[in-house]
């Protein structure tokens, strides 16, 4: 039997082979190595030793295959063409720049926008500081004049950024290398971990160490770390290293991150920095060693680091800050065999809470024994009354099951308090088949008893028992009938409805519980009884009776409820708003004739109802038939109908009926006409004015033309302005001429300038003409035309300053052509955090000086881009700064594409606007690269770029 | 920039966090003064000032008493309650245990720095009064266990000041998540704001007006600065809280329970993690974090700050993000007008966090955030603080109620308390 046996086994592991290879596809067991080349062969760093141990770190994890070239000079796009990776160990440093040969320059300025990735190693990116390309591959790059470091020491790396792929799940590490102060960091990278530079001979702040970005379809890291080979033995950075390489190469990371805790000699002297820590230094050792403490509980490293604490605690020679940290840091650590140490360490007084504290995490009896002989609390105290509550709730949770229903029951019918609290809490928590089994006998039970009952059926949605529903109902103890019925929108059957109904009877104020319950009721035979029963009852039973059916009921079912809504006045005011927003034509024929039926006093409900239906479905014709049917006051209340419909048809006929004889149906159409949503009825109000026997006619439609002509907005402006100009000469009264120059502002045409003319002159309408002036300037200043100019130069010399500001920015407007910025691309190209109030780059380039771009205050340089939709001649860029000189640039350069122009020192600003003329320069990007500041940060309230930089003749 | 406006917007977050003062009193009926619920504030700060604000304005309780260890807080609370009562008798205790033994008090508010919270609602549960408790429960997850044995044990009403339940848009998210309007649910992710860095770390000596030994109580007794005692202090010092992983983690967090059933499968079982830390300075709690997980059916969690105040719920049929203020994005766009159909559960009603804990004591209905679901969305922000801070995976057993596999990390479930205080 072997030999079938070994065959079968044969098979299996080929077949499980066969699953390994197609499961790889996806990318999860192991997926494809990455070709990688190492660029290497110069770098006045120790080239010869440090790139042998970069590929061995990067080929140990499984995921590249690394070629090393130390001639990248001889690079081409073909020769990369192979590579998804490209890590850099090389530089030119020291030997001039000048030689490197263009094919190489082209195929590694093309490698990484096209999907690929690059990762730079401690100095491998400090080589041509004039190509800006390969400064971006090179982050976080040597600047010079500005980079700088001290000798090799020890310090914490800190991840800065939690969540992305290459640091997320690592916290820290401790690493003996060359830590750079302020290196360059491009704009839009991110930093994904740094280093504290101590003030002692480094610059006092959070340097990076690791950064990322984003380059076209590709990725780039920067990596200052790793100055030799020492330094690369260091555990964290072959996890930075390699993470940022897969990353780069990838966008993911595949790689497990493996334990982390310190090695000895890190440990060792993050430990002697502890005997000196006080709370104003640095916080990083205190948190490697919390990290250190973490990694190595319940392992064997445990004992080592927890001596190595113990020692800290116990040197007296050591700060007390330091001493109480390391007893806080061994609460992960501590064991049994520490307790004698910590009873020595217990008499002194400075440490005795601490080494109480940490006794009451260190397992055993010895631990609690020595506890025991420290202060300890004094009986805690407890109320007479909730001792017994707790008494019977221990009673309970130690109650056999079938003993639950007994003593529940003893608690919850009362009278004694304690037992009716304690069984009224259980409930809570008490089995559902408990629950079910008392809930019959709910109304027997004391006010509180059977509030707690109803409560915890609803809460789990358990079915109450009609007959004691409706006892609870009736009951009139505060809180009992409000918990019934929350409990009848899960009762069964249809029954419920009737006693929800006759509930809303004898407790009105829970009428919109009622409501909900009735909604929610489960069984569908309720939709039938409610049907049913609610033209039995009268007043709030029968409102809420229809209200909760339409709640049940949805679009299918409108037939139905419309012919309920036929029957009486109740169903009408409950069923018509729902019947309104939901009924199609047949809907709206029924109820246009039922408006014709019922009593006056009865059709409001139906009148609203056809307004909104007839507005929503906008069919005009059924109306017109029943308008031209209907007689007196029947058809004056369908006019407002018939406006809601709106179009050609509706319009005529209300035209007409604006100059009926009849004074009611005159005003009728009037209003309806006023109710438009567009401009169409203006020239019939014009004419219903025109044509008014009475002045309240004429003032009615001349209001009504003043509200519906600016909604013809600013691009039909000039052909309903007319209308309102004519309208002008009939206003008789200041308001109604007030309200016809308010419609005339949101209608800006040429017409409009001049149809105000004469009222600029006039005392009492002086303020609404000029109003209406500066709008329509404001509006057309884009496109000039001399009675514009001629009105704005007018208006510049106002007496009403806002109109004389309002006025000369639209001269600007006129002088300078439209704004270049208003449609372009705004972006921040420093990574300072934007101010929270500000609104973004986009706030300098919209428009509105309310909104502004600013940042975090006092992270200067600053500096913000403008990227035009298409390149265009620049001749003046108008900064409105957030207030003169406070929080307004102050000294910067203009940079036209990338190449700096102008350089503005000690900027004057004019109020808060600063006009810097240009030679005019064709460009597609306009930066202001900002060094100086008024204030703490410069905010831009408004960034305009214009074409020219006067008047054109 | 640090101009006024940015004060401003802070006045406007504060006015934000405080509950709604008025409830109209016909919804509730005249109130006797004798059925008043008799009511006493321990913390009377920023955030317990203005909640002693917002039920003085309620007509359903009495304020009677405050307790504060800052003299001119709880004497001047005290004397603002009787003027705004045109009464006396609002007594102003220095020690929190003597309110709690005073048989005139029916229920309590705690209001303080979080480290205080348990043990001061745990006093006041265990003389049988009503509490409402300030988010975030506790400072360990043996803190939250024990406390909410105790509010099942003494059969008492809790109420969790985390207030987003009482807001309807919540609520509409909720019972969309439950109804299973966004099919089955593959992720839920956590937003909130994230902690800072800073404080002075310069010992100074306590103002006057204070009783420090008793504002630290429990915490380890440190010399005093001047940011030790700030409201930014009692957030984001380790001593007295877990920082906003916790302090606002507590309020999106609730509402990821509220959603999930508030039941013991509402809790991730499994936390990684990732943080920023401070690198100088007083403030000790994470800065940044993104901590992920899953829950026990397999759905994925996220937890990440900084941002703002975001649940998202993720289901194969759609996606909600709900917010305190407001909604995110909504998918499918129409589920924006979906409402519960008949039969459908729905969640318990409350306009007014206050108002809502006063009817329950008045009508022994639950609130509208029991102890258990308190405690369950505490236990979240706990775990994934543990996380942070071992830099392990940490497993979490609902039938337990520890953490399990890993008896080292099992130990920061407790917080050691500085004597005589202590949990039981």
């Amino acid at each position: 039997m072997s030999a079938p046996h070994s065959i079968r086994r044969a098979r299996l592991a080929f077949a499980a082979a066969l699953c390994v290879s197609v499961s790889a596809a996806p990318g999860h067991a192991s997926p494809p190595r990455i070709p990688t080349l190492l660029l290497s062969g110069s770098n006045n760093h120790d080239w010869r030793t440090t790139t042998p141990r970069l590929k061995a770190l990067l080929e140990a994890t499984g995921r590249f295959t690394v070629t090393v070239t130390e001639r990248p000079g001889e690079l081409t796009a073909a020769a990369l063409a192979p590579y998804r990776l490209v890590v850099s160990n090389w530089n030119t440093f020291g030997m001039g720049d000048a030689q490197w040969p263009e094919a190489a320059r082209k195929a590694i300025a093309g490698f990484v926008p096209a999907g690929r990735g690059w990762l730079t190693v401690h100095a491998g990116g400090s080589s041509f500081y004039d190509w800006p390309d390969y400064q971006r591959l090179a982050a976080p790059s040597w600047t010079n004049g500005v980079t700088s470091h001290g000798a090799m020491h020890r310090f914490v790396v800190q991840v800065a950024d939690a969540g992305h792929p290459i640091t997320h799940g690592l916290r820290l590490f401790i690493t003996r290398d060359e830590l750079w102060n302020r290196p360059g960091v491009q704009p839009g990278a991110q930093v994904l971990a740094t280093a504290y530079s101590d003030a002692a001979g480094g610059s006092g702040r959070d340097e990076p160490v690791l950064t990322a970005l984003q380059i076209g379809r590709g990725r780039t890291c920067g990596l200052t770390l790793g100055h030799d080979v020492d330094a690369m033995a260091a555990p964290g950075f072959g996890i930075l290293l390699t993470r940022a390489a897969e990353w780069a190469a990838t966008g993911a990371v595949t790689q497990p991150i493996p334990r982390t805790p310190l090695g000895a000699a890190e440990a060792d002297w993050a430990a002697t920095a502890l005997h000196t820590w006080r709370p104003g230094d640095p916080n990083g050792i205190v948190w490697a060693l919390e990290h250190d403490a973490g990694q190595n509980s319940g392992t064997p490293g445990a004992q080592a680091a927890a001596k190595r604490l113990l020692a800290v605690a116990a040197d007296p020679a050591a700060t007390l800050d330091g001493r109480r940290q390391a007893l806080r840091l061994l609460a992960q650590l501590a064991a049994p065999g520490h307790v004698p140490a910590l009873a020595a360490l217990a008499k002194e007084p400075a440490l005795t809470a601490d080494v109480a504290a940490l006794l009451t995490s260190v397992p055993g009896k010895e631990a609690s024994a020595l506890r025991a002989t420290l202060p300890v609390s004094p009986p805690v105290r407890v109320g007479s009354g909730a001792a017994q509550t707790a008494r019977v709730a221990a009673e309970l949770e130690a109650a056999a099951p079938a003993a639950l229903p007994a003593l529940l029951r003893r608690g919850l019918r009362g009278p004694d308090p304690a037992r009716l609290r304690a069984a009224v809490a259980y409930l809570s928590s008490a089995p559902s088949g408990v629950v079910l089994g008392l809930l019959p006998e709910a109304a027997t039970m004391a006010p509180s008893g059977t509030i707690a009952l109803l409560n915890a059926a609803s809460a789990r949605s358990l079915p109450t028992p009609p007959a004691a529903l409706a006892a609870a109902l009736a009951s009139d103890q505060p809180g009992v009938a409000a918990a019934a019925v929350r409990a009848a929108a899960c009762a069964p059957g249809a029954g419920v409805a009737r006693l929800l109904l006759d509930a809303a009877k004898r407790h009105p104020e829970l009428a919109p519980a009622i409501r909900a319950s009735l909604a929610a009721a489960p069984s569908p035979s309720v939709d039938d009884a409610l049907a049913t029963l609610a033209p039995r009852y009268s007043g709030l039973p029968a409102t809420l009776a229809y209200e909760a059916l339409a709640d049940r009921c949805g679009a299918a079912q409108v037939a139905k409820l419309m012919a309920l809504a036929e029957r009486t006045p109740d169903s009408r005011r409950a069923l018509l708003p729902w019947l309104a927003d939901r009924g199609g034509t047949a809907e709206l024929e029924r109820l246009l004739l039922l408006h014709g039926k019922v009593a006056a006093a009865e059709r409001g409900p139906v009148t609203d109802a056809l307004t909104r239906m007839a507005g929503r479905l906008r069919r005009s014709e059924p109306v017109l038939r029943a308008v031209r049917r209907a007689q007196g006051a029947v058809r004056v209340e369908l006019l407002p109908v018939l406006g809601a419909c709106e179009g050609r048809a509706a319009l005529d006929e209300l035209a007409q009926a604006a100059s009926s004889p009849d004074p009611d149906t005159r005003a009728a159409a009037v209003a309806a006409l006023g109710a438009w949503t567009t401009a169409d009825p203006a020239p019939a109000l014009l004419a219903a004015a025109r044509s008014a026997a009475t002045a309240r006619d004429r003032t009615l439609a001349l209001r009504a033309l003043a509200r519906v002509a600016p909604q013809a907005g600013q691009a039909h402006a000039s052909s309903v302005a007319p209308a309102v100009a004519s309208a002008l000469a009939l206003a008789d009264r200041a308001e109604t001429l007030h309200l016809l120059l308010a419609a005339l502002a949101a209608l800006p045409c040429v017409g409009t300038l001049q149809a105000v003319e004469p009222y600029l002159n006039r005392a009492d309408t002086a303020a609404d003409a000029a109003a209406a002036q500066v709008a329509s300037v404001e509006a057309l200043a884009g496109t000039p035309h001399p009675a514009v100019r001629a009105a704005a130069t007018s208006l510049a010399s106002s007496p009403d300053p806002v109109l004389r500001a309002r006025a000369a920015e639209a001269l600007v407007r006129m002088d300078l052509g439209p704004n270049l910025a208003s449609g372009a691309r705004a972006e921040s190209t420093t990574q300072n955090v934007p101010d929270g109030q500000g609104g973004g780059p986009a706030g300098a380039i919209d428009g509105n000086r309310a909104t502004y771009w600013d940042e975090t205050d006092d992270r200067g340089p600053y500096g913000i881009r403008v990227t035009l939709p298409a390149p265009h001649t620049v001749a003046l860029l108008r900064l409105v700064a957030f207030a003169h000189h406070d929080y307004a640039p102050r000294d910067f350069e203009i940079v036209l594409d990338g190449k700096a122009v102008r350089s503005i020192a000690d900027a004057q600003y004019d109020g808060d606007v600063l006009l810097i003329k240009l030679e005019p320069t064709r460009c597609s990007s306009v930066e202001l690269r900002i060094t100086g500041w008024y204030g703490r940060s410069p905010a831009l309230r408004e960034f305009e770029i214009y074409e020219r930089s006067r008047r054109e003749p | 920039m640090s101009t006024p406006m940015s004060r401003r917007e802070l006045a406007r977050t504060a006015a934000a966090l405080a509950i709604p003062a008025i409830v109209p009193a016909s919804v509730l009926g005249a109130q006797a003064p004798s059925k008043r619920v008799a009511l006493a504030h321990i913390g009377v700060g920023g955030r317990g000032g203005s909640l002693l604000d917002g039920f003085r304005g309620l007509p359903e309780c009495r304020v009677v008493a405050v307790s504060d260890c800052y003299r001119s807080r709880r004497e001047g609370h005290a004397r603002a309650t009787d003027a705004a009562y045109g009464s006396t008798g609002c007594k102003a205790y220095a020690d929190f245990r003597d309110l709690c033994a005073d048989p005139g008090i029916d229920a309590v508010v705690v209001a303080t720095p979080d480290h205080w919270h348990v043990p001061a609602a745990l006093e006041a549960i265990r003389h049988g009064k009503h509490v409402y408790v300030e988010k975030p429960l506790g400072v360990s997850i043996e803190q939250d266990l024990v406390l909410r044995d105790a509010v099942r044990r003494y059969g008492v009403v809790f109420q969790y000041g985390t207030q987003q339940r009482s807001m309807p848009h919540m609520r509409w998210a909720c019972e969309m998540v439950r109804s299973g309007r966004l099919g089955k649910l593959r992720a839920v992710e956590i937003i909130c704001p994230a902690n800072v860095q800073g404080g002075s770390t310069t010992p100074a000596t306590p103002p006057a007006d204070l009783d420090y030994e008793m504002y630290l109580g429990p915490a380890p007794l440190t010399p005093y600065t001047v940011d030790r005692c700030t409201s930014l202090g009692s957030y984001h010092i380790l001593d007295f809280a877990v920082g906003f992983i916790g302090g606002w983690g507590a309020h999106p967090l609730d509402i990821m329970l509220w959603a999930l059933g508030d039941g013991p499968d509402a809790v991730p079982v499994e936390y990684t993690g990732s943080a920023t830390w401070p690198t100088a300075g007083l403030f000790d709690t994470p800065l940044t974090w993104d901590v992920r997980g899953r829950f026990a059916d397999g759905k994925r969690f996220r937890f990440t700050a900084p941002g703002g105040d975001l649940t998202t719920f993720i289901g194969d049929r759609g996606r909600i993000e709900v917010g305190r203020g407001g909604f995110g994005r909504i998918e499918p766009a129409s589920l924006r007008n979906e409402k519960l159909g008949p039969g459908e559960p729905r969640l318990t009603v409350s306009d007014n966090h206050g108002a809502n804990f006063l009817e329950a004591i008045r009508s022994g209905a639950p609130t509208v955030t029991s102890a258990d679901s308190a405690c369950r969305s505490d236990l979240v922000s706990q775990l994934s603080d543990i996380a942070l801070r071992t830099g392990r995976t940490i497993r979490w057993a609902p039938s337990k109620c520890a953490i399990v596999g890993d008896p080292a990390a099992a130990r920061l479930q407790h917080r050691p308390m500085r004597a005589p205080w202590r949990l039981k």
